[in-house]
């Protein structure tokens, strides 16, 4: 897992993963679960559909706002990453949007061993064609299982 | 003795595809060494009626089982008793607990096969379940039978026994915490 984390050069996620309230930002507005130190230490990608200036956090953290989809959040994060990977960082929402139009290239999972029964699932909302996947790696953790795909786009 | 639901899954949960297909499920190399162990403890099975049919229309009914390698009985729950020349297979009409006792009288020393997403799920709520058994397959099929069905009253510990990687498969085995 850290010789995944080791190479990520930006990371996007959706508005509930950044969280604060949906709708606009207000005057107070949130600036993360994270504190003033966030651990991401690379520029972040929100996607949301409220427009705010970037903020930018101790230790290399910025979150920038995207309101122009997830593709242009993709262009951007790439643009700042360089050569290093992107970390699409979810919720589940935005890695379905993301899985469907043919943007994800790896997906690291973590298989943990409890039936939930209910909730909010990862795989939905695919469209006709879910990408093809291969197994690349698994490694055994203890009581987790960890995965990693690459998908064929 | 134990009862095991043993399945190929797909990385989305799915048992069968759209229109019950499971045809992917052998795009993904032989059968794994926790598949045969599994096979072999395996002394009987409980399915559901939707197996039987399924299995009667396209897989050789008892014969498509484990790729014909398996033999014993198949305890198939139904209200509906159904004409059937095979003697290899009983209908059960009552509660899955008389399924699971008649598949476990009749499995003797050995394990009771579970097959099927609903048999698991009433399995898993009744407390029956001993182990799960998944081979998961790197697809995402996006619809088809869930192997844990829709929605559930209860959360379920497990406990994951041991991993394997076989060919394209990743095999999890996982015992049910009581």
């Amino acid at each position: 897992v850290e010789r995944r984390t080791a190479n990520i050069g930006a990371v996007v996620m959706g508005r509930n993963m950044f969280g604060g309230q949906p709708g606009p930002w207000g005057d107070d507005p949130w600036r993360g679960f994270w504190g003033e130190d966030p651990p991401f230490r690379v520029p972040v990608f929100v996607l949301t559909h409220h427009a705010r200036e970037p903020l930018e956090m101790k230790g290399g953290t910025t979150f920038n706002f995207v309101t122009d989809g997830i593709e242009a959040a993709l262009e951007r994060a790439k643009k700042a990453a360089g050569e290093g990977d992107v970390c699409l960082a979810g919720g589940a929402k935005v890695v379905q949007q993301y899985l469907a139009a043919g943007l994800l290239d790896e997906l690291d999972l973590s298989v943990v061993p409890v039936l939930l029964g209910g909730g909010e699932r990862l795989f939905e909302n695919l469209g006709a064609e879910p990408p093809e996947l291969t197994l690349v790696d698994v490694v055994d953790g203890p009581g987790v299982t960890h995965l990693r795909y690459r998908a064929a786009n | 003795m134990s009862s095991i639901s043993h399945h190929t899954i797909s990385l989305d949960g799915f048992i069968a595809g759209p229109n019950d297909s499971i045809d992917w499920a052998f795009a993904f190399g032989e059968p794994t060494s926790l598949g045969e162990e599994t096979m072999r403890r395996i002394g009987s099975i409980v399915a559901g009626r939707r197996w039987y049919e399924l299995a009667k229309e396209r897989w050789d009914g008892v014969d498509g089982i484990y790729g014909g390698e398996w033999n014993g009985q198949v305890f198939v729950r139904t209200h509906r008793s159904a004409e059937e020349d095979d003697s290899r297979i009983s209908f059960v009409s009552g509660g899955i607990e008389e399924a699971v006792g008649a598949a476990q009288e009749s499995a003797g020393d050995k394990d009771v096969g579970i097959f099927g997403g609903s048999l698991t799920r009433q399995c898993l709520d009744a407390g029956l379940l001993d182990e799960i058994v998944v081979h998961l397959a790197p697809v995402l099929l996006g619809s088809g039978v869930r192997l844990f069905g829709d929605e559930a009253a209860v959360q379920v510990e497990l406990e994951r026994t041991s991993v394997g990687e076989a060919d394209r498969l990743t095999d999890l085995h996982f015992r049910v915490r009581s």
